[in-house]
Parts: C-alpha cells; structure tokens; sequence
C-alpha cells in the first residue's frame, strides 16, 4: 500500500472512530465503545473487504446475543452449569471458527459477543436484554458509519481485481505446466523452481478466494456468478494437486525416452499450452477463447516393450497424472469462458468432471485433531479464566473470564503466533494509553476535545501500524480510555487493567502449553510423530476388504486419511517458524526439503492406495500376494520406527531392504502375467503396472524422506530449552 | 537491613512490596532463562517451563529476603 493510500485509510479510520463514538455519546447509548471496536476490527484497504467483514460481525453478534441470553435463562444461580454451558458454546464456535475459513470471522463474533453479554451487568440480569439490544444496534452503527465513509470518501474498489487475480494464478499455472515438462523433457527446469512456482500458486489461491470475498460482497455481476468463481478456485487446486503428483514421479522418467513413448507428447503439451495461453485472456474478457479440444496420450506399445518392469510401471503412473492435468485444464477454460457468458452450446460431447469430492469412506463427520485441540484450547481458558475469577478475584475481575477467552480465540486462529510474543505489545501500548487517561483526558472539556483525541490515536495506530500491533493498539485504545457518557477517572482502576492485561496475557501463555510445546521445532516433531502414525496406519488397513470392514474402523480410515493430508501444510507453517539463529546447524532449505519430501510421500501414498485396490484381485497368485504383505509390514515398520524417531532409519540400510523386496515383487508380477498369458487383458496388465508403480513411488518417497530426515540435526531441536 | 514491610511510592502511588519484589523476580528468572539458552545449559532440565516458574519464586524470596521486605 502507497503512502498515500495509507494516509488515505488512516483519516478514514479516524474520523469513523471519533464520528461513532459521538453519535453513541449523543444518543446515550450504553458503552459508546462496542461502535467504536466495530470500526476499529473492520477498517480494511478496500470497500469490499470491510463491507464483508461488517457483515461478519453483525450475523455473528446475533446468534452470540442470543447464546448469552439463552445461557443466562438456564442457569441464572448456578455457577458450575453456567460455567459448562458457556465453554461448551465457546468450543462448538471455536471449532467452527477454525474449521470454516469461509465464515471464520462470524464464529469469533458468536464466542466473544456471548461472552461480552454474559457479563455486562453482573449485579443483577435486568439490564442482560437491553446489554444485547445496544451491543447489536452499536455494531451496525459502526459498520454502517464506516461503510457510508468508505464509499464516498476516497474509496478503494475491489472492482476488476477477481478478473486480474484468476489470471494470474491462469500465468502461474501455465509456468508450472512448462516448468514440468521442461523436467519431463530433461531440459533446464529444476526442482526447485517447480516448487517455487508451486508457493506461489498456493499464495495465488489464497488471495483469489480473499479477492472473490471482497469484490462477491461489493458488485452483484459477480456475486451472481460466485459459484462459478469457486468452481475455478476449485479447479485450480485439483489441478495444483495433480501437478504436485505428477511431478513427484517425474524423477523415476529419468532415463527413458518419453518422446518415443508417447508418441503425441508434442501435440498433447502444445494443446495444454494453447489452453493456457488463452486462459488469461478469456478471464480478463478480452478473447472469447476457444472450446478445448480434446486429446489422448497414447503409449506406443512397441516402444514401452521395450521397457523394464519398473519403467513400465512409472510411464503408467505418469500417463494418468497427465491425463487427469488435461481433463482439468480443459476444465478450467470451460469454466472460463462459461463465466464470459461463452459456454458451448453443447454440440461436442465432454467429459463430465467431478471435482474435489473424494470418494467418502464414512458418512460420519471426521474432525482435524488440531481443531479440536484449538477448541478445546479456548474453552479450558475460559473456564480456567473464570474459576480464577470466582476463587482469586484478581484485578480485572470478570475480564479474567471474558477478554482471556477472546485473546485465546486469537491464538487458536493462528497457532503458530506465540502468546509470549504479545505480552511486550500489550504492556506498552496499555502503558501509553494510561499516560493518555491520566494526562490528557481530564482536560478535555467537550466533545470536540475528545473526538480530536480519538481521531488522532486511531490514525497514529492505522497509519503507523499493521496486523496484530495494530490490532493490540486499538484494544489499549479502547479498555484503557474508558470513554462513557458519565466520564469518572479512577486511576487505581486503570492502573488494574494495565496490570490485568499484563497477567491476562502471561496466563494465556501458560495456557497455550495445553496445545503442546509451544517452541516450532517441538510442533514439527510432534507433527511428524502423527503424520508416520497416520501413514502405519493406512499401510496396516490397506489390506482390509472394505466391504468386511466395520463402521468404526471405516471412520479411522478416514479420520487417518484426513490427517495425512492436513500435516504438511501444517508443518510448512511451523517450520517457517523455527528460529534459525538457534539452529545454526540447518539451512531454511533443509527444513524446506524435509516438508516437501512429507508432501511427495502423501502423493505416493495416494496413489498407492488407489493401485492397491488391484491387489484384492483374485488373479493375483499366492506368492505375489505373499511378497506384498512382506512389503506392506515392512514399510509399516519403517513408518512407526519414524514416528518414535525420524532418524531411526538410515538411508543406505532402507534402501537395501526396499529395493531388494522391489525385484521380489518385481519378478512375481512378471510371473503372474506370464503364467496367465493371454487370459490378461490390456487393462489387467495397466493395473499390474499401476500397482508396482505404486510401491515404487512409496518406496523411493520413503528413501527421499529418509535422505531430507539424516540432514536435521534432530537430537538439537530435541534439546529442552527455555521458550 | 530493614525488615518492616513498607509500600513504593512512585509519584504519590502506592504500589504492595511483593509486587515490586515479584516483578524483579519475573527480571531476572527470564535473564537467567537467556543465559542458560545462550550457554545450552537449559538441555540439562527436564521440564524448562517449570524450572522458570521455580526461578521467578526462588528470585521472589531472595529480592524479600534481602532487599524489599514483603
């Protein structure tokens, strides 16, 4: 953002600050500050990104309202069921909050303002209707006053920016598509440039769907068609995947010639490149495109005769990648031309593409542990927050149960952010804002006085500050200057919520060691110990019929899956996180390597899983069936041995022992199809080959792991150390 | 050396000795924290947190015991 622009938003901001504060002041209105934290929180660069937001906040304050009046009615004397009551609504909307990232910020309204209308009035519950009325009506005042200010004072439009973001992320994937055909090709692209690319789609993706929010809240011609703009997010993420895949197996193409192989390579990659190349321009509306035609990758069958084994097998596995990477990107200019209003007329026939929906293995809900334990996280604070309240009643009274619940909201929103971290913050900005409460405020005589002062002090913190500094500035702000209609100072007071704030945020630091160590490099270890025990375990069921398996363990399967292919983002978040000036020993790169090798193994397992299927077929003879379970346990060995311990299985030895049981397998495969001789159908011989390109892909993603895994220094991350 | 608990007066506020006392404990548990990061002396703990919490008290009493009375 230009300085300008900056400067812009800042006297925006203010002037909304100071302009609710009065108007609630001039109405009379029960704490002026609820309109004043409703700017504060929604103040966003753009029109459509706070028009979003504010509407976020008042649906959220509703059922928020109405949880805190419900919760009162059923437990107005007792102190334990009111307790139970409340956390239990504080954990459903903590975990939804951090399950849905599509409404998050609704969910954060329906905990804290719960939690703000319990506690208005504590004498008595006379006042608990009119508290709930005048939080809603002082939200919607905020939101109104700083959206009407935001439309006509210099306003900053989202309009146009969803066309320029879907054609960017188009760019990006069109680099990826070459980067990996480059590879395939053998020509100059490298890993790491694919990964590179890879980033930065996943950066693209998320700011899309940040972008096709704010402009979807802002201009009806795209709200209308948003289901078509999260067809194509869709789509870009399917096809992310499937690069990701297809580029983990590119290394095993090494040395055979893929040109002689797929004979169409050429044709088949420049189709992918005219599609590409017309994307942009038919997103941006300024080409009405062409509908995709359709190609084949065909193998030529002389050329892959003379093949062995275990290339046969990764040209399979290869194909399928690229197919499916064809099927999406034709998916994608349907879908974009479909959005210019340019859908075909239906006079060729197209594969039906169905996206994202994996076959589901139960239909019972499957949670993320770490949700869980974020929920869990803000609702023991609260409790804890409330049973010191009741028991020490330290300073800040109430606040113990209400504002530590909030901040722990915070935390559980963005683990990696450190409570320890916040403590500085907020004792410095509360320090300045009670010089302001003591120095200034009580010569301040009118209205005029007092709206200067709260123009200036939100402008200094929105144009100086940004994330959560900013976010802690507003929050001095607004508990430290107190502002009410019947102003009374009370220095002792403040000087409590000073020191409240201080011990508020210690307790939450405490607190956070429920989530586990709260040091990153602790985080990745103990990701990495449920990622391997996710994976033994997938190995383990793998051999189970699924039509014989239970309900029970059907749900495990699929809980098992889920974490799987939430840890490596996860631990690319963490290991982002890890302070290197204390782990001289490895490189950001190395870190980095370790999570993609985590992510490449989730890919092979993928289609490991997928192949496996084959394996119930009764064609299959005894010995291969044999040298298969072999396989299975001893790859399930190494996985828990990792989970115990990432280093536990040097590289050399592993790979011995793998590739050793790969000839095995290799041989018995080879076996089986001559023993069958003709009764083998073409498709039977593809599966053959898709399975043993499955238990190669595992194995060398297992060796790739295991040569990341012995350049950590894993004994120092392992070191206890003051956090 | 006085042993008659007496409050700090800063600027006509009063503020509880073992406040004072507990705050320079707080100090300097977390610069003795550092230095036994810096050193790598704080491997040989079990449970760091705990020896923090166990530091800040044992700096507490000390600072009451020698020089703010509590």
């Amino acid at each position: 953002m230009s300085k300008t622009t900056k400067l812009k938003e800042a006297i925006k901001t203010g002037l909304a600050f100071a302009l609710v504060f009065g108007i609630a002041m001039q109405a009379g209105w029960m704490n002026p500050y609820w309109a004043g934290w409703a700017v504060a929180v929604i103040a966003l660069p753009t029109a459509g990104e706070s028009l979003r937001k504010g509407t976020l906040r008042v649906v959220g304050t509703i059922p928020g309202c109405i949880a805190a009046l419900v919760i009162h009615a059923m437990a107005p004397q007792e102190r334990w069921l009111f307790m139970f009551l409340t956390c239990s609504w504080v954990f459903f909307t903590s975990y939804l909050m951090v399950s849905r990232q599509k409404d998050s910020y609704l969910w954060v309204m329906a905990c804290y303002v719960c939690l703000v209308i319990l506690l208005s009035d504590l004498d008595s519950s006379a006042n608990m209707f009119e508290s709930a009325v005048f939080r809603t009506v002082e939200t919607v005042m905020g939101v109104v006053v700083y959206t009407l200010i935001s439309v006509f004072i210099w306003p900053q439009t989202n309009l146009g920016a969803i066309k320029k973001s879907s054609a960017d992320l188009a760019a990006t994937l069109n680099d990826i598509c070459s980067a990996g055909r480059d590879m395939m090709l053998g020509q100059r692209a490298t890993e790491a440039s694919f990964q590179g690319l890879q980033g930065k789609v996943v950066q693209q993706l998320a700011q899309f769907r940040k972008v096709l929010e704010a402009e979807g809240s802002e201009s009806y011609e795209v709200s209308e068609v948003r289901h078509l703009w999260e067809h194509f997010s869709g789509l870009s993420s399917a096809w992310l995947e499937t690069a990701g895949r297809w580029q983990s197996g590119l290394d095993e193409l090494a040395g055979i010639d893929v040109r002689a192989v797929f004979p169409e390579l050429g044709t088949f990659f420049a189709e992918l490149d005219a599609r590409f190349a017309v994307l942009p321009q038919v997103l941006t509306g300024r080409s009405p495109g062409h509908p995709p035609r359709m190609v084949r990758l065909h193998v030529d069958p002389a050329a892959l005769g003379h093949l062995a084994s275990f290339d046969r097998a990764a040209v399979e596995v290869a194909r399928n990648e690229l197919q499916l990477l064809e099927n999406l990107t034709g998916a994608l200019l349907e879908c974009a031309r479909e959005l210019q209003g340019q859908a075909d007329d239906g006079h060729e026939e197209k594969p039906v593409l169905t996206l994202g929906v994996r076959e589901r293995v139960t239909w019972l809900p499957v949670p993320d542990w770490d949700h869980l334990r974020s929920a869990a996280f803000v609702a023991a604070t609260t409790g804890v927050g409330f049973l010191i309240w009741i028991l020490f009643d330290p300073p800040g009274h109430s606040g113990w149960f209400q504002l530590t619940g909030t901040i722990a909201l915070l935390v559980a929103a963005a683990p990696p952010l450190r409570a320890s971290k916040m403590i500085m913050p907020v004792a410095v900005t509360s320090l300045v804002c009670l010089a302001i409460y003591v120095f200034i405020m009580p010569q301040l005589s009118s209205f005029l006085g007092l709206g200067s002062l709260l123009f200036l002090c939100m402008f200094a913190t929105c144009y100086f500050f940004s994330g959560m500094v900013r976010f802690f500035c507003s929050m001095a702000i607004l508990n430290i200057l107190q502002i009410q209609n019947h102003q009374v100072y009370a220095f002792a007071a403040m000087a409590n919520v000073v020191l409240f704030l201080v011990m508020g945020f210690t307790f939450l630091f405490v607190m956070t060691y429920l989530l586990g160590s709260p040091r990153p490099e602790k985080a990745v270890l103990s990701f990495l110990d449920r990622f391997f025990r996710s994976a033994g375990f997938l190995m383990s069921r793998s051999r189970l019929d699924p039509a014989r398996t239970s309900g029970l363990e059907r749900w495990r399967i699929a809980f098992h899956q889920r974490q799987l292919r939430s840890l490596p983002a996860k631990l690319a978040a963490w290991s982002s996180a890890i302070d290197r000036t204390l782990f001289p020993d490895n490189t950001a790169e190395q870190v980095q390597g370790l999570v993609t090798c985590a992510q490449t193994l989730v890919y092979r397992l993928d289609q490991f899983l997928d192949a496996d299927a084959v394996r119930l077929d009764k064609t299959l003879g005894r010995e291969l069936r044999d040298e298969i379970d072999l396989w299975h346990t001893s790859l399930q060995s190494t996985f828990d041995r990792w989970a115990r311990n990432p280093e536990a299985e040097p590289v050399a030895a592993l790979r011995q022992r793998l590739e050793a049981g790969l000839l095995r397998l290799e041989q018995r495969i080879k076996e089986d199809i001559n023993r069958a001789g003709s009764d083998v159908s073409q498709e039977e011989g593809g599966n053959f080959f898709r399975l043993l390109g499955g238990y190669h892909g595992v194995s060398e993603a297992a060796l790739a792991y295991a040569g990341a895994a012995q350049t950590i220094n894993w004994s120092h991350w392992r070191e206890e150390r003051f956090s | 050396m006085n042993t008659i608990p007496s409050e700090f007066t800063v600027g006509g506020i009063y503020l509880p000795p073992m406040l004072v006392a507990a705050c320079l404990g707080v100090l300097l548990a977390y610069w003795t924290a550092h230095l036994l990061n810096r050193y790598r002396l704080s491997r040989y703990f079990f449970y760091p947190p705990l020896v923090f919490v166990a530091l800040s008290v044992i700096y507490t009493v000390a600072v009451g015991f020698l020089f703010i009375p509590f």
